[in-house]
């Protein structure tokens, strides 16, 4: 129990990262490319990115996206 | 002048043999990677904090993970950190929401633009994952 709760942990942590970084990039779109501030944008690179992320770096976890957006807790127990 | 005096009093030289450097940390008066890192290590170590090594353990690009380090030690080039560096900026105003000065807890925890266009899905996300980040 205690190592899916550190698991899920991590998995949190990846989506704090993924978030800030987001932002930050989000940010840097809107000053340098005149881009427009759409947050339902910023959502959805998260959701890709942390996936991606996650899946390229523990083998052992294998979800499809769909799955990632749909399901999400049940995919963060996956992770080892 | 005096002081100077007594400074050079200290020093003796040794006839016959050329100058050269030494290395005066851990003792062995030659350098080595090992004794240059332990020493950076121990200034560092009051500060280092369990959510700095958290952050390393983050299945994360290195880019990514670079940019919250930043974010997190409040290193990264918000305006209020720009004007501080002494660049030219022409406001230090948010640039998402133009209210509030850029801080760089406001421009990703506070600003109304990153909490309430997201429904509080990301802003939940975010209060979450940083206590967990933190408590963890």
């Amino acid at each position: 129990m205690s190592q899916s709760l550190d698991s899920i942990n991590i998995v949190w942590s990846t989506i704090w990262v993924g978030v800030v970084s987001e932002i930050w990039n989000h940010w840097n779109l809107i000053i340098f490319k005149r881009g427009v501030a759409d947050v339902s944008e910023v959502f959805a690179m998260v959701q890709v990115k942390v996936w991606s992320w996650i899946s390229a770096k523990s083998r052992s976890a294998s979800f499809s996206y769909s799955d990632w957006c749909l399901e999400p807790s049940t995919c963060m127990r996956m992770v080892p | 002048m005096d002081q100077f005096w007594q400074v050079l009093q200290g020093v003796r030289l040794i006839l016959g043999e050329a100058d050269s450097w030494i290395w005066k940390v851990g003792g062995l008066l030659k350098f080595s990677v090992n004794s240059a890192y332990m020493h950076v290590k121990r200034d560092n170590e009051v500060e280092g904090s369990s959510v700095l090594s958290k952050l390393w353990r983050c299945k994360v690009v290195p880019s990514a993970l670079f940019t919250a380090w930043r974010v997190l030690e409040n290193k990264i080039a918000t305006r209020v950190n720009l004007e501080r560096r002494g660049v030219m900026v022409e406001n230090a105003l948010c640039c998402l929401c133009g209210k509030e000065k850029e801080y760089y807890c406001h421009l990703f925890f506070d600003c109304n633009f990153a909490i309430s266009g997201l429904e509080c899905r990301l802003c939940l996300t975010l209060i979450l994952s940083s206590t967990l980040l933190i408590s963890g």
